[in-house]
């Protein structure tokens, strides 16, 4: 409990909010999708959502559909069900405009499906900005093939918020391994140097940027060439480092030591809040925020950028 | 004509624990299966002379070597036991520059066992190194407790270094870098969630790269501490692939024993977050010669000293490593 916020309104911004749209849902039921990992699928409603976030004194909340996703078969299978999702965050940003905002889901890796979708989220449905998983089935954001989505993305200067997806194969130990899946996939944006070719998609990478903060060195190596001059080759780590400093990071995951990592990265100013409601217990969220407080880093200015005045700024609410 | 004999940097020997030594005939096999190195590396030249010379270059007094022939070879105990008496002629005719960590055939835990005899008793090497899994066997595996058992009745130091990251469904092409971190880290899990850290105290086990991403996860590997009220919905089932998982309380207190080195994955990034979980008396250097090319080592090293103060130099150069060899400081002359 923390007195301070008990007394004020609503006033943080969540841009980590998971939703379980019905139609989705029974989807997932339909192809005998009943957990994810070891955990059920709770019983989601919009009106959980609200009271969690009138409990967390959340204002708004930017929703997305976490993993599995929305594509599970080639064709209109995924678009439709991408569609469905996509409409339903809308009805919910309509309805509620002040409490909800909206990352919509993509089919890749259906790449024409995607584009299609694109364009209606954005142009018709004006929805702010989009959630890609860091693979779906086995291919991460850096596929060949996603080249002209990028070059969209990049076009429209959108916000991508990047999310874990399972990974390919049943992982060794799941729950510590989930968030790596975020280091994967933008790592794979280095080989063919995607990441820096377009400069204007902004990136918020949940779970803090999962285990980046303890991986830059490792990271950058990516796309090195062995034969490149020392030049050459420190050039091409500045403005990887560069392009990582520009990437936002969401509070989802954060403890004591994963932020003295985190820290070390980035400006504290690259810093969201995200709660990963459903799937992080509530009691963990002033938890999180508590090792963000207590940082030496980390004054009162900076605690009300992360927690609503940058989200603001960003997504224009 | 090499000249053999250390200089020490300002009055502290710089003892090296992370330095892979390639022996010829350890070359030609490699060569000899087809193993490609990630990344368009090729394999490097090492000779006692070359490394030597960088050793005083770099005014290290002593390198504890490994050759980790688990990594492409689990199954060859030969291949192991060559290895070992390289490690041992290297240690013989340069005493006061190279130590050795051991490798073991740990696949077959009665030659493991023996191996493990001969290179302690005949060889007299001064540690022992172990891959994060062996043939996808990660250390906490129940088929080496026997092995571990005997590291422990021995009190032995044990380096444990990244596999190569044997997915197949992981993209290899961007991920060869960041998954040997993870690697790292699932040994330890294992070794924490077979209950191995807890009973065979007597290991000290030094975790190359700074633990892999350890120090990072640590609260996350250390989930079963959680007070109920804050417990995810994960139940401790969720290591599959360890049959002889146990509830464990006191996770952070055991990752906390471990040793970590300087090799770090994030500039910095690392020093911090490692500091927080153990302090500079359970820190030792690494250089990672000769994958680490030559000319990057006083960089490396240079990184290591503007981050840490002199009090914990002097305890990650030569006294943490002294901690754990203790007959160094005869050879040493400390």
């Amino acid at each position: 409990m923390n007195l301070e916020t008990d007394n004020k309104q609503p006033h943080r911004i969540d841009i980590h909010h998971h939703i379980l749209p019905p139609a989705y849902l029974s989807t997932l039921e339909i192809l005998k999708i009943n957990t994810l990992r070891r955990d059920s699928f709770p019983n989601w409603s919009i009106e959980q959502s609200i009271k969690m976030m009138d409990r967390q004194k959340i204002a708004k909340a930017f929703t997305s559909i976490s993993s599995p996703g929305v594509y599970f078969k080639n064709g209109s299978f995924s678009r439709n069900l991408a569609r469905i999702c996509n409409e339903y965050s809308s009805i919910l940003v309509r309805k509620y405009p002040e409490r909800f905002g909206a990352f919509a889901s993509l089919p890749l890796p259906d790449v024409e499906g995607a584009l299609i979708e694109l364009d209606y989220v954005i142009d018709e449905l004006q929805l702010d900005g989009i959630v890609l998983l860091s693979n779906v089935n086995g291919k991460y954001l850096g596929e060949p093939e996603y080249e002209e989505l990028f070059a969209e993305l990049n076009k429209r200067k959108l916000t991508v918020f990047i999310h874990p997806n399972n990974p390919p194969k049943k992982s060794v130990n799941p729950f510590v391994e989930y968030t790596h899946e975020v280091t994967r996939t933008i790592a794979s944006l280095l080989i063919d140097n995607r990441l820096l070719k377009y400069p204007d998609i902004k990136y918020i990478l949940a779970y803090a940027g999962g285990t980046i903060p303890f991986s830059t060195n490792r990271l950058y190596a990516v796309g090195l060439n062995i034969k490149w001059s020392l030049l050459k080759v420190l050039t091409d780590m500045m403005k990887k480092t560069v392009a990582i400093k520009r990437m936002y990071f969401d509070t989802a995951a954060i403890d004591s030591y994963s932020l003295q990592a985190l820290l070390k990265t980035v400006n504290s100013k690259q810093i969201l809040f995200g709660s990963n409601f459903f799937w992080t217990p509530e009691s963990m969220i002033e938890e999180q925020l508590n090792s963000l407080r207590s940082h030496s880093k980390i004054n009162n200015k900076a605690m009300e950028a992360i927690e609503y005045k940058l989200a603001q700024k960003m997504l224009s609410t | 004509m090499i000249k053999s004999e250390a200089k020490k940097w300002k009055d502290i020997h710089i003892i090296d624990m992370h330095h892979h030594t390639i022996p010829p005939f350890y070359r030609s096999a490699l060569e000899k299966s087809g193993v490609k190195i990630a990344a368009g590396l090729a394999i490097p030249e090492w000779s006692p002379e070359i490394a030597i010379k960088v050793l005083n270059k770099n005014k290290i007094s002593l390198a504890m070597t490994s050759i980790l022939p688990g990594v492409y070879f689990p199954n060859s105990p030969d291949i192991v036991r060559k290895c070992n008496e390289y490690a041992a002629e290297l240690k013989n005719r340069f005493p006061t520059r190279f130590g050795a960590f051991a490798s073991l055939p740990m696949l077959d835990s009665e030659k493991a066992l023996n191996e493990l005899d001969f290179v302690l008793d005949e060889l007299q090497l001064d540690g022992v190194a172990l891959v994060s899994n062996f043939d996808g066997k990660y250390l906490g595996d129940q088929q080496f407790e026997e092995v571990i058992a005997e590291l422990n009745r021995r009190k032995i130091t044990v380096f444990v270094h990244p596999s190569e990251p044997l997915d197949p469904d992981i993209p290899e092409e961007f991920c060869w870098a960041i998954d040997s971190a993870l690697d790292t880290t699932r040994a330890v899990m294992s070794l924490l969630y077979s209950g191995y850290l807890e009973r065979y105290s007597n290991v000290n086990f030094i975790l190359s790269h700074v633990g892999g991403i350890v120090p990072y996860l640590a609260k996350r590997i250390a989930l079963g501490q959680l007070e109920e009220s804050n417990k995810m919905k994960f139940d401790l089932g969720m290591f599959d692939y360890l049959p002889n998982f146990q509830k464990v309380n006191n996770g952070i207190e055991l990752l906390k024993k471990l040793y970590y080195d300087t090799l770090a994955p994030a500039r910095n990034a690392a020093y911090k977050t490692v500091l927080d979980l153990v302090d500079h008396t359970h820190l030792v250097l690494a250089t990672d010669y000769v994958w680490l090319p030559k000319n990057f080592l006083p960089l490396k090293i240079a990184e290591v000293k503007r981050y840490f103060d002199n009090e914990s130099l002097r305890a990650i150069f030569q006294d943490n490593p002294l901690r754990l060899f203790p007959h160094l400081r005869e050879v040493l002359g400390v």
